[in-house]
């Protein structure tokens, strides 16, 4: 791999007495595109939002390093990191009111966005701003621009986020379950206009979803979370061809796909783990098929073999 | 506690011209529609299509604006006091939020015996009995009954919410996006339970999704619906391999499939705006979004034609969109 973009060594996050982040290490490659999966509570969402720290009490980075382009974000003064917000990593959410303020119009939160990073004058950014809606697929983009984003339906706020975050042609877009809730013509609408910046604009992309098809389509690498640990990645074609840990195996198991007839579906049984009463050993093991005695207490070291990386003490028995 | 079983021939439940207004919003605006007993029925659409409405009218939690809904061949909407009431038994909901449709101050036994005690069924003891087998065949532990809302999983909710809306022996469920609040490894166990239990019950379900995998894999019939209208009825297999509707063909090009090799070859089409997007109520509804629309598509409303056996389809021009 090239120089890492971007590069979490170890991160942990806590909230009070538990720790939904246990020591993450990812890595990202300019231009690259990296799903990270897993189920509610599986810690995919708090490690994107520690990249840019935007983690609000009690929940805090507890340990590990973020390094961007270099630099140690977590270490860096709030008005450092503000610089890099927006500017060289933007970001996408679910609910794009996340981002957008009910009470501005949609161009002119855009030519903020762009003018705290870039010294242009107004009008020059509202040009900008205008080009950008246009980009995403807003039609009338200069109309649309003069809205309030209540004036916009769902996928049409989603696409202006997506401007707003894209205002300084950013180095890395972090994008936390941008399609969940959208409907199917809009997802592929806005999966389409990520999957162009990365091409065109050599834009990494860090794709937060539990949606195994947008990995499957989008994703160059597959990263699996559980209980707060990545406990497989790799090349996304491999990883699905052939999953080494038990719990990728299963999730893969409980999607129906295409030519599966109509077999059961794998159901893992149980529940994610309870943070507060994180299993001992492998945090898997109570759903585990495959788990032994060993599995209980040990916790599974990383195992790698090329480009993939796994947490399994029987990664064997499990294929 | 017996349920309604002379044999019925021809639909279990039907809708004809159904609609359903709220003002000047027509969520559901004349839809016809056949269930057969055995069915299981995806109804899928996008969000503001109108599919959970329609389940709703259905359901008879709405009632239709205008139209028609039977039930073993009777108009359930004609249906008075404790008749209708009785016939509503037979069609029962299953909510997307079980949570919502808890009373969280009932413990789960509570909830689940209230049907029974509305409708009068059984003794304490029969009831008791009831509900104990429901919560067994929806993989349910007895002592749960004791336990309150807010002390269960997501999926156990969901059980309790498949379990009550069986308690009256009904013959057939609408499910309105059972699903999508639960996370994946949960939704298969949900699937499969769905699957076992309309073996075991002989059930119908009108099942409401917006995930077209699920209705691949579970449902023998789909009716895609687009701005308050069925656009396309078919058999799952006809639909998915040869759509009639350019609205069904965008919409299955544009799924994602959790499988890499498929999605490196896969050209999803893509529309231009939005299903919400102003329309002057003139012509088809998806003409403007549509690719493939000509001049009296925005000016004449399609008719409906039967394309192949089964597969209706209300388009001017059906089959000129292929699935690339």
């Amino acid at each position: 791999m090239t120089q890492a973009l971007l590069s979490i060594r170890d991160l942990t996050v806590g909230i009070r007495d538990t720790t939904p982040v246990r020591g993450v290490d990812l890595d990202i490659a300019p231009g690259e595109i990296v799903g990270i999966v897993g189920e509610t509570g599986s810690g995919k969402s708090l490690s994107a939002l520690s990249v840019l720290r935007l983690l609000n009490h009690p929940v805090r980075i507890t340990g590990g390093q973020v390094l961007f382009e270099g630099t140690d974000l977590t270490g860096l003064p709030e008005r450092r990191l503000r610089a890099v917000r927006g500017g060289r990593i933007g970001m996408i959410f679910q609910d794009p009111m996340t981002a957008l303020n009910p009470y501005h119009r949609v161009g002119d939160q855009i030519v903020e966005a762009i003018r705290e990073h870039r010294p242009v004058g107004r009008a020059e950014a509202h040009a900008e701003a205008v080009r950008l809606l246009g980009e995403v697929g807003i039609v009338d983009p200069a109309g649309r621009a003069r809205q309030f984003p209540h004036e916009l339906s769902g996928g049409m706020r989603q696409r202006a986020m997506i401007a707003m975050a894209l205002a300084n042609r950013p180095a890395l877009l972090i994008a936390d379950e941008p399609t969940t809730g959208l409907d199917v013509t809009i997802e592929a609408q806005i999966l389409a206009l990520v999957k162009d910046l990365n091409r065109r604009h050599g834009m990494a992309v860090m794709m937060i979803t539990h949606n195994l098809g947008v990995v499957a389509g989008l994703c160059e690498r597959t990263v699996v979370m559980y209980g707060g640990r990545i406990v497989e990645s790799g090349p996304t074609a491999e990883l699905f061809a052939d999953p080494r840990h038990p719990y990728t195996r299963a999730l893969l198991g409980a999607v129906p796909r295409r030519g599966h007839g109509s077999r059961p579906l794998t159901s893992i049984p149980g529940l994610p783990p309870d943070l507060r009463a994180m299993p001992a050993g492998c945090a898997f093991h109570p759903r585990c098929p495959v788990a032994v005695a060993r599995c209980h207490e040990e916790d599974p070291p990383l195992s790698s073999a090329g480009e993939r990386s796994w947490r399994c003490l029987r990664a064997q028995e499990a294929s | 506690m017996t349920a309604v079983t002379e044999p019925i021939t021809g639909p279990i439940t039907t809708a004809r011209a159904v609609s359903r207004h709220y003002g000047g919003t027509r969520a559901v605006d004349g839809v016809d529609l056949d269930v057969f007993e055995g069915d299981v029925l995806g109804v899928v659409g996008e969000s503001g299509s109108g599919k959970s409405t329609l389940g709703r009218v259905l359901a008879q939690l709405e009632l239709a604006t205008a139209g028609e809904v039977t039930v073993a061949g009777r108009n359930a909407l004609a249906l008075r006091g404790r008749e209708r009431r009785a016939f509503r038994r037979h069609v029962q909901f299953v909510f997307q939020d079980p949570y919502s449709a808890l009373n969280p101050r009932r413990t789960i036994g509570q909830s689940l015996e209230e049907p029974l005690l509305n409708h009068r069924m059984g003794n304490r003891r029969e009831r008791a009995g009831r509900v104990l087998a429901l919560m067994d065949a929806c993989g349910l532990r007895a002592e749960l009954a004791d336990r309150y809302p807010n002390e269960l999983s997501g999926g156990q909710r969901q059980r309790v919410g498949i379990a009550r809306a069986l308690v009256l022996r009904p013959r057939v469920l609408v499910l309105d996006e059972p699903l999508s609040a639960l996370d994946v490894s949960v939704q298969a166990q949900i699937v499969n339970l769905l699957k076992e239990l309309r073996e075991e019950f002989a059930l119908t379900y009108v099942f409401i999704t917006h995930d077209l995998g699920i209705v691949e894999y579970l449902c023998n019939r789909v009716a895609v619906m687009y701005r308050g209208r069925i656009v396309e009825t078919a058999d799952t297999g006809t639909a998915f391999t040869g759509p009639r509707h350019p609205y069904t063909t965008a919409l299955l090009s544009a799924v994602p499939v959790a499988d890499p090799e498929r999605e490196r070859r896969r050209e999803p089409i893509l529309l231009a705006g939005e299903a919400a997007d102003a329309w002057d109520g003139r012509g088809c509804r998806f003409a403007a979004r549509c690719p493939v629309a000509r001049d009296d598509c925005r000016t004449a409303e399609p008719p409906v034609v039967e394309t192949a056996p089964g597969q209706l389809v209300a388009c001017h021009y059906p089959g000129s969109l292929k699935l690339p």
